[in-house]
Formats: C-alpha cells, sequence, structure tokens
C-alpha cells in the first residue's frame, strides 16, 4: 500500500509503530562549559528532535548570550516567521504529510552575530494503512443568475462513478481558504493593466478573513517575487507594490507549481491565475497541468484579459509551437479550468479587473462545502466522474472529477 | 563597367522606397530638386566619408543623418529619394575609380549604422534607404571580387541586415537577405542559422532542419544551431537525433542558456521515453541554481512517481528564493538569435577597420580633384 501526495484530511485506519519518537534530544550536542565573555547561543524547545509533526505546531526556541535583534524560523526551506521581541513561539502548520521536517531558527543578535540551531522531525512507521482520501467539493448553486445560499446537507446529493454518496462533512463560506494567487507581470501587462491587476488583487485580498491564508506568486517567464503562505494582508499587500512588468508568459510551469504547493495546504484550495497572454514560454505542457489539476484538490479561477486579435496573432506564433499547437495548449488549459469546478473570466478591458477579482472573493464566500468518502476506492488511476445534485431548480458548479491513484 | 548592372539594381532598391513615400502621401511645399540635392551630396557627403574613414563613426553618422534630413525631409518626394542614390552612387563610382573595390567595404558599413541609426530614430524612409544601399554595395563588392574572404565580407553585411530586420519581424526581407548572404558565401553559418530560425517559427521543420544542420556542418561551434537542431529534431519526433544534439550541449563550457535549455530539453525526452531524468535535472539545478524551471521540471517528475511532499519542499524552496530571477532562456530562445550576429558584426567591424585608410585615401584624391 502506497502513501499519496496530497495531504487532504485523511481516514487513517493504522497500525502505528512509533519509531520516531523516541530520545528526544535535541541535534547539536551537549550545553558547552561557560566561556568568559558570553556567547550567543539558541536553543529549540519545541518541538522535540525526531518527534513526528502533523498539522499547527508550536515552534519556541530560546536564545541566550546576548541582546537578540530577530529570531527566525525556517521549516523546510522556507522562512516562516521572524521575531522581533520574545518570546520566541509562533504556531505554523506543517501540514499532515507523514513526512520528515527540518527546523532551522536563526537568532540574529544586535552586536551582528548570528547563530542558528537545526532540528529534524520524525515520523510514524506505518505497518499497513488504508488510505482513503476525503473528497472535498466546493459547490456553487445558481438560480436566474443568483446564487442560492439557503441550502441544507439534506438539499445535496452527490454522486460518484453514479454511485451515491454519504456527505460527512458539510460547509459553507466559512470554511478557511488556502489560495495561490497568480500573476501575470510579463511586459504585455506594462502600464494601466499592471495596475489594475494589482489593484484587483488587493481587493481579493481585503476579501480574506483571518484563517485565510494566501501565497502570492508574481511570474512572467521567471518568478518576479513571492511571498510564502500568509494571513497578514498587509504583509501580502506590500508585495504587490513597485512591481515592474518584464519578459514573457509561462502560465503552465507556474499554475503547476501552484497546484502542486496546495497539497500540503489544509482548507478549501483555490489558485487564482491571472494573465493577458498566451503561454509559449512554459516548460510543461498544459497536459502535464491537467495531470496535476485531476489530482488536486483545488478548484482554479482564470482571469483572462484578452489581447487584441493583432497581439494574438503575433504573440500564437512562438518558436516553440505552431499556431495550431498554442491554439490546443490554451484550449486544454480552459478545460483543465472547468474540470476544476472553477470557471473562466474573459476580460476585454483592464478597468473590470477589480471587479473581476471581487466577484471571486464573493463566489468563494458563497460555496457549499462538501465532504465525503469515496465508497469504491481502486488507486488504479481512474477517472471517476462526479456529479452533485440539489433539490429544485438550479444551476449546480463543481469539479468534474478526479483522478482515483 | 562590370559595376554598372547593379548599380541599376541600386536604383531599383531605391524606388521600393520611392513607393512608400508615394503611400505616404506627402506633398512637397519647397522640396529640394535634383540640382540642389546632387549638388548637396557633392559638397557634404565627403566630409561625412572622411569622418567615418578617421574612425569618428558618431560624428560621422549624425552628418549623414543631418544631411539627408536636410535635403528630404520633410517631403521624402520620390524624385529627391532618386536624386540621393544617383548622388551618393557618383561619389562612390569616384571613390572606387580612386583606389578600387575595397573601398567598398567601409562606405557599406557607413550605410549599415546609418540604417540602424534611422530605425532608431523612427525614420522609415531613409532607414530603408540607407539599408538597400548597404545591401547593394555589398551586393557590387560580392560580384566584383572572387575572393571567398572579400565574398565572406559582403555575406557578413547582408546577414547583419537581415538579423535586424529580423528582430524587427520583417520575416520576407530577412529572408531575402539571409538567402542572399548563403548565395554569395555559401559558408555563412549565421545566415543559415538566421534562416532556419525564420523556417522554425513557421513550423517549417523540415527546411529549419536543412539550415540548423547546414550551420553546424560549417562550423560545430555554432552551438544556437545545434540546440535549435535539437529542438527541432525532437518537435519532429526524431528522438534519436535530438538526444544525439542536445546531449553534445548539456553541461558544456559554453553559453549557460544554451545548457539550460539543452538540459530540459533532454530531461523532457528522457521522461517521455519512460527513463528517469532525475539525476540529470538535480545537476542541473547544481549548475543554474536561480532556475525555477529545472526545480518545476524536477518536481513534476518526483511527483508523477508519487514523490509529491519531495516536489512541495523543492518548490516551496526555489519559489521562495529573494533573489531576482534571471531572465529564461526559454524567453530567450523565443526571441531571435542575436548571440551568433553580434560575431558576425563584431568580425564585418574587424575586417572593415582594415580598409578605412583606403576610404581616407580616395576622399583625398576627390579633393584634390576639387571637391569640398
Amino acid at each position: 500500500m502506497r502513501g499519496r501526495s496530497g495531504a487532504a484530511p485523511g481516514l487513517l485506519i493504522a497500525g502505528l509503530v512509533l519509531a520516531g519518537a523516541v530520545g528526544a534530544l535535541q541535534e547539536g550536542g551537549t550545553t558547552p562549559p561557560p566561556e568568559p565573555a558570553a556567547r550567543p547561543e539558541v536553543r529549540i524547545l519545541s518541538p522535540q528532535s525526531r518527534e513526528p509533526l502533523f498539522g499547527e505546531v508550536e515552534l519556541e526556541a530560546e536564545v541566550s548570550g546576548g541582546a537578540v535583534a530577530s529570531v527566525e524560523f525556517i521549516v523546510d526551506g522556507s522562512l516562516v516567521g521572524s521575531l522581533t521581541e520574545g518570546p520566541w513561539r509562533m504556531t505554523v502548520d506543517v501540514g499532515h504529510q507523514n513526512v520528515e521536517h527540518r527546523l532551522r531558527v536563526v537568532a540574529r543578535m544586535t552586536d551582528g552575530r548570528a547563530v542558528e540551531k537545526v532540528l529534524r522531525s520524525g515520523t510514524f512507521t506505518v505497518d499497513d494503512v488504508l488510505d482513503i482520501e476525503l473528497r472535498q467539493l466546493y459547490v456553487s448553486v445558481n438560480r436566474s443568475g443568483r446564487a442560492v445560499l439557503d441550502l441544507e446537507q439534506s438539499d445535496f446529493t452527490v454522486l460518484d462513478e453514479g454511485v451515491e454518496q454519504r456527505v460527512v462533512t458539510f460547509g459553507r463560506g466559512n470554511v478557511p481558504l488556502a489560495a495561490v494567487l497568480l500573476l501575470d507581470c510579463s511586459e504585455s501587462m506594462a502600464g494601466d493593466q499592471l495596475q489594475a491587476a494589482l489593484s484587483g488583487s488587493r481587493v481579493f485580498l481585503d476579501g480574506m478573513t483571518a484563517l485565510d491564508e494566501v501565497k502570492l506568486v508574481l511570474f512572467s517567464d521567471r518568478v518576479i517575487r513571492t511571498t510564502p503562505f500568509a494571513t497578514d494582508t498587509d504583509v501580502l499587500a506590500a508585495a504587490l507594490d513597485d512591481v515592474a512588468p518584464i519578459g514573457g508568459t509561462a502560465v503552465n510551469d507556474y499554475l503547476y507549481a501552484g497546484l502542486q504547493l496546495l497539497d500540503a495546504r489544509q482548507g478549501r484550495r483555490v489558485v487564482v491565475l491571472f494573465t493577458d497572454g498566451v503561454d509559449v514560454h512554459s516548460l510543461l505542457p498544459a497536459r502535464d497541468v491537467l495531470w496535476k489539476a485531476q489530482r488536486s484538490q483545488a478548484v482554479i479561477y482564470w482571469i483572462h484579459l484578452r489581447q487584441s486579435d493583432a497581439g494574438m496573432d503575433a504573440t500564437f506564433n512562438s518558436a516553440w509551437r505552431d499556431y495550431q499547437a498554442n491554439e490546443r495548449e490554451f484550449q486544454l488549459l480552459s478545460n483543465v479550468v472547468r474540470q476544476s469546478g472553477g470557471r473562466i473570466e474573459e476580460l476585454a478591458d483592464a478597468g473590470q479587473l477589480a471587479g473581476a477579482f471581487a466577484d471571486i472573493i464573493r463566489e468563494l464566500r458563497e460555496h457549499y462545502v462538501l465532504g465525503y468518502y469515496p465508497s469504491q476506492v481502486r488507486h488504479d488511476g481512474s477517472w471517476h466522474e462526479i456529479a452533485v445534485r440539489v433539490d429544485g431548480p438550479g444551476r449546480v458548479r463543481t469539479r468534474e472529477g478526479y483522478v482515483d491513484d | 563597367m562590370p559595376g554598372v548592372q547593379p548599380f541599376i539594381y541600386s536604383i531599383r532598391g531605391g524606388a521600393v522606397a520611392l513607393a512608400l513615400v508615394a503611400l505616404c502621401g506627402a506633398r512637397p511645399a519647397e522640396a529640394r530638386d535634383r540640382k540642389q540635392i546632387e549638388a548637396g551630396i557633392r559638397a557634404t557627403y565627403p566630409s561625412v566619408l572622411a569622418s567615418w574613414a578617421a574612425g569618428d563613426d558618431e560624428a560621422a553618422i549624425e552628418s549623414l543623418v543631418a544631411l539627408e534630413r536636410d535635403l528630404v525631409a520633410p517631403d521624402y518626394e520620390t524624385g529627391q529619394i532618386e536624386a540621393l542614390w544617383r548622388a551618393k552612387l557618383g561619389v562612390v563610382r569616384d571613390l572606387m575609380a580612386a583606389v578600387g573595390d575595397d573601398v567598398l567595404v567601409p562606405v557599406m558599413l557607413l550605410h549599415h549604422d546609418a540604417y540602424v541609426e534611422y530605425r532608431r530614430l523612427g525614420e522609415p524612409i531613409l532607414a530603408q534607404h540607407s539599408r538597400v544601399m548597404a545591401e547593394e554595395l555589398a551586393t557590387v563588392y560580392a560580384g566584383r571580387k572572387e575572393e571567398s574572404a572579400a565574398r565572406g565580407v559582403a555575406a557578413s553585411l547582408l546577414t547583419s541586415l537581415g538579423g535586424h530586420l529580423q528582430q524587427g519581424w520583417s520575416w520576407k526581407h530577412s529572408a531575402l537577405l539571409f538567402s542572399r548572404a548563403t548565395e554569395i558565401y555559401a559558408r555563412s553559418d549565421a545566415a543559415h542559422l538566421g534562416l532556419g530560425a525564420l523556417y522554425e517559427r513557421r513550423a517549417d521543420l523540415d527546411l529549419a532542419v536543412q539550415h540548423f544542420q547546414r550551420a553546424v556542418e560549417i562550423n560545430p561551434g555554432n552551438v544556437e544551431a545545434r540546440l535549435r537542431l535539437g529542438v527541432c529534431l525532437k518537435r519532429k519526433g526524431d528522438a534519436a537525433g535530438a538526444r544525439r544534439e542536445l546531449a553534445q550541449l548539456v553541461a558544456s563550457d559554453g553559453q549557460a542558456w544554451i545548457d539550460v535549455i539543452a538540459t530540459e530539453e533532454l530531461a523532457a525526452l528522457t521522461a517521455e521515453q519512460g527513463a528517469d531524468p532525475e539525476a540529470m535535472l538535480r545537476e542541473a539545478l547544481e549548475r543554474h541554481p536561480k532556475s525555477s524551471r529545472f526545480a518545476i521540471q524536477l518536481a513534476r517528475w518526483l511527483d508523477s512517481r508519487g514523490r509529491g511532499p519531495e516536489a512541495q519542499g523543492l518548490l516551496e524552496d526555489a519559489l521562495l528564493r529573494r533573489e531576482p530571477e534571471p531572465e529564461s532562456p526559454r524567453y530567450r530562445y523565443n526571441r531571435w538569435p542575436s548571440t551568433e550576429l553580434d560575431g558576425v558584426r563584431t568580425a564585418l567591424r574587424e575586417e572593415e577597420a582594415g580598409r578605412r585608410p583606403l576610404l581616407t585615401s580616395a576622399v583625398q584624391d576627390l579633393r584634390d580633384q576639387g571637391a569640398p
């Protein structure tokens, strides 16, 4: 039985052999003998070395030997927090994968010195697992163009491969979001378009609630700027300042990366992609993004600002693909979005951008979130078609299915 | 006179500019007539050439632009452009009579650079006039010289102009110039590279491959031609051919962007064929730690093998890098070849520099005969 990527809340029926949580000694040896001049030292108080970590984990450190300017907590290579005053403690969500994590704490002293301590977590050894992943469906229901917001769990019927499923979790738009906001900042965005996109992104951030977390990825044919997943809208909004457009557009590569990063997050997983152009610089073909999207639980929204016909023609003739191949890529990417249960917002004018971002955050708040454990799990890579019905009239939108592997 | 036919050709080239003028529909208020233009050229063009010969390139271009604008702007009448042609060709004929055909080399390069300057200034008619003049002088020079080196110089000039046109998306004219360059000098690998890139962009992969192969045969060190050959072979489904070409470029000591794309394409090919590209990608990440693309490509591979958490760690690290990422090689590839053209232009300038004393001597000869 193999483990799986995409750590959604899972049902583990397991015989667990706790192997890693013994010998909880910190790495790095014993405390040195006192020295005449105070030597800064950092100790990790929590978690313990080799302790298996899941979900929200409290990190705590102790620093001695001088005045501290800041303490940085770095988990698996990513800076998750930086404190400038004690206590040197914070909480971080490490996800629900049964994997080793690497915690690094760096203390910077006011006199310029820096010390650090590294700790590795442990993992559970599992001798048998029946892994049935909770499938979460984000469902929007519309009647006569208006969202229907007063439905109850009993109003929904979920079909997986045509077989009715038992809905075990039910929520509305208050379920926290984990969102990746992908913003195309390529040269073609120069001027008012980029400013409108950045303003639209701020509108999206303004719509976040306290438990939502967002990661910003400003990209073109390269990474221009990124943030960690963060809940602080001020921190996120600061990343939208002073952005200069540059380069071409590589949607597939960064959309794939966004979906992959969301696998390890909790809550409703969402990608909001904004781009004005056609992808002619990606390394990954759209079929790779489709492969990922069919295994991801994330819903994708694509805000697409159309270029003029003349510009489109020039863009489509790339050295990498001919016109028809680029057109096929575009269509396939559109299918990826639809299959995920999201939608494409086609805009002709940058002036519509703020409204489009606002519509998406509002729509996310109006989602119903239905969870079920599929009754027919085969892990054979087969496609499971999903259908959701509601009592009474109404247009229901959710993901079209998923790959069972 | 052996050069007469090409000169007529030149005037035909000037007619293209004239047609453009006609399309603009400009009417002169007080247009300078043919005699005034001829007198203006006779009076000032030799001093422009003297500045160029003396190595004061900036001043030469500046005074040529000032002179030509003064003579034909703002009306750019058909007759004015033709008069400009005839007057300048008359002077060039005198220079050739004085010191021989090699004097054409600095003169053609002067007009090559004037073309670039007119483009920068947004002067389409005088830009075209300068380009066609440089082209035709190069064609005349090649027609009158038998030696391979001389023909190579002419071909280099045409290739350089073809490259400028390519960058400006004038595909047809660019293709014509590259073709003329290969006709004049069959061993111009840069011209074959330029032609191949045009066919590649049009997805005419058979012709693209032919030209890239020819470029590589002529110059095995032309790494961009080899890279594009490998990419086109992969697009054609010739996996073995693509692998052969791309593998030669991976981790070579040449240009970093060539290594990046060669590795990306080779790794993709390896994965498509069911083999494991992980080691290749990890080595590439060591060589190019700033590239988020290798991290994405490796993450995609790990993910497909059920190693999602590893893929996430890799991406978190790659996407949170503090340093700005440089231009992606794939973006560079999607523009037109430029590195090889830079090489061509450098070589051309070296050839031309050796002939500037001839121009000095020829201008002095004109002055001795009464020119200003």
